[in-house]
């Protein structure tokens, strides 16, 4: 067997043959067929062809949640549903367009790879690298019993004293 | 969803079993689809989601991450141009993905599901229209970064780790058996 890969990427490329794929795709019982999965049918595609390569961005009006007291006005460019890049709101009366190197680094902390979704538990003891994913439910469960034992022995929650722009604020309140 | 009764190629269920590997997401479900593959080697259910969480997951840095933007585009991050193209293609597919901008769509769990949902229209309902597409999707994209995994995982691979060995051997089998099917004739 073989395939073009200049007509493929034709069809992904070009609108008008996407489109004409597309309404062929509908038309040929695909949807029905596919077995379902992690994906699924879209079976929106009988009435609507989705359309994805936007050329403009959506802009977003944000605060900062970097965990600092100014609270930055940020705005937040968005292309294809993914942020592109941000910038301080010049609009602010307060921080006039202003935003430092963690703001404006606010798109690699987003999608790094490195970054983690859910709470994880090392469940071997302190440096075994055994780590086991938790829910929100049960990581919450869990910090908020250690700092209430906290509060029980010490009669203060200094032990987990506030440190600026440390990110732990959300302690604090 | 899937019908069972009708009878499913040796190539469809590798692929389900890795594609269920790679999508598990607790320790019940990851041993389920370990086990699926019927191994002589068993392993603790706990034990593997340690090393499966050590492997692909996270948090230390992981042995090899397991979305191809960091492999074709840049290895510190994800929803890359890779990632944009993968939505595209499932788009073009006829693929609605529930988890759109939660996990990133070159998941190899998510990329594992769509190749064999492609497969299964094929074998088992006899329907060639995205067959084209299929191809282009292993031999341009599949084909291009899995390998890497494989090889980033094993050289980053501690003695004993024999499941995980087991699951990219598997992995890379499933890779030679269907580059040697299709071909670009340019």
């Amino acid at each position: 067997m073989s395939y073009s890969k200049a007509k493929v990427e034709e069809i992904l490329n070009n609108t008008i043959s996407r489109r004409s794929f597309l309404k062929g795709l509908a038309a040929s019982g695909v949807l029905s067929a596919l077995p379902g999965g992690v994906l699924e049918a879209n079976e929106d595609l009988n009435t609507k062809i989705p359309y994805s390569g936007e050329k403009s961005y959506q802009t977003f009006r944000n605060a900062c949640p970097r965990n600092c007291y100014d609270t930055c006005s940020i705005k937040t460019y968005v292309k294809d549903g993914v942020m592109q890049f941000i910038e301080g709101a010049t609009e602010s009366t307060y921080t006039r367009g202003g935003c430092c190197v963690k703001g404006n680094s606010y798109v690699k902390r987003v999608y790094s790879a490195r970054r983690l979704k859910y709470p994880m538990m090392q469940v071997g003891g302190k440096g075994s690298g055994t780590w086991k994913r938790i829910s929100w439910d049960q990581a919450i469960d869990i910090i908020a019993k250690k700092l209430l034992e906290m509060k029980k022995e010490d009669c203060t929650l200094l032990g987990v004293a506030l440190t600026k722009y440390s990110g732990n604020f959300v302690i604090k309140h | 969803m899937q019908n069972d009764l009708l009878p499913r190629s040796q190539r469809l269920e590798t692929l389900k079993r890795l594609r269920d590997f790679f999508n598990a997401h607790n320790s019940q479900t990851l041993k389920q689809a370990y086990d699926a593959f019927s191994l002589e080697h068993s392993i603790d259910e706990d034990e593997l989601e340690a090393l499966f969480n050590r492997y692909f997951v996270g948090p230390m840095e992981p042995v090899a991450d397991p979305f191809a933007s960091v492999y074709l585009d840049d290895p510190q991050s994800v929803m890359t141009q890779s990632t944009l193209h993968v939505r595209s293609l499932y788009e073009t597919m006829g693929f609605f993905y529930p988890l759109k901008n939660i996990v990133p769509e070159d998941h190899i769990g998510v990329e594992l599901d769509a190749y064999y949902q492609l497969i299964y229209l094929e074998e088992v309902k006899n329907v060639a229209y995205l067959s084209e597409l299929r191809y282009y999707f292993f031999h341009e994209h599949i084909a291009v970064w899995m390998p890497q995994l494989i090889e980033r995982a094993m050289h980053g691979r501690s003695e004993g780790d024999n499941a995980i060995l087991f699951i990219l051997n598997e992995l890379k089998s499933f890779l030679i058996r269907e580059t040697t099917t299709t071909r670009s004739h340019e």
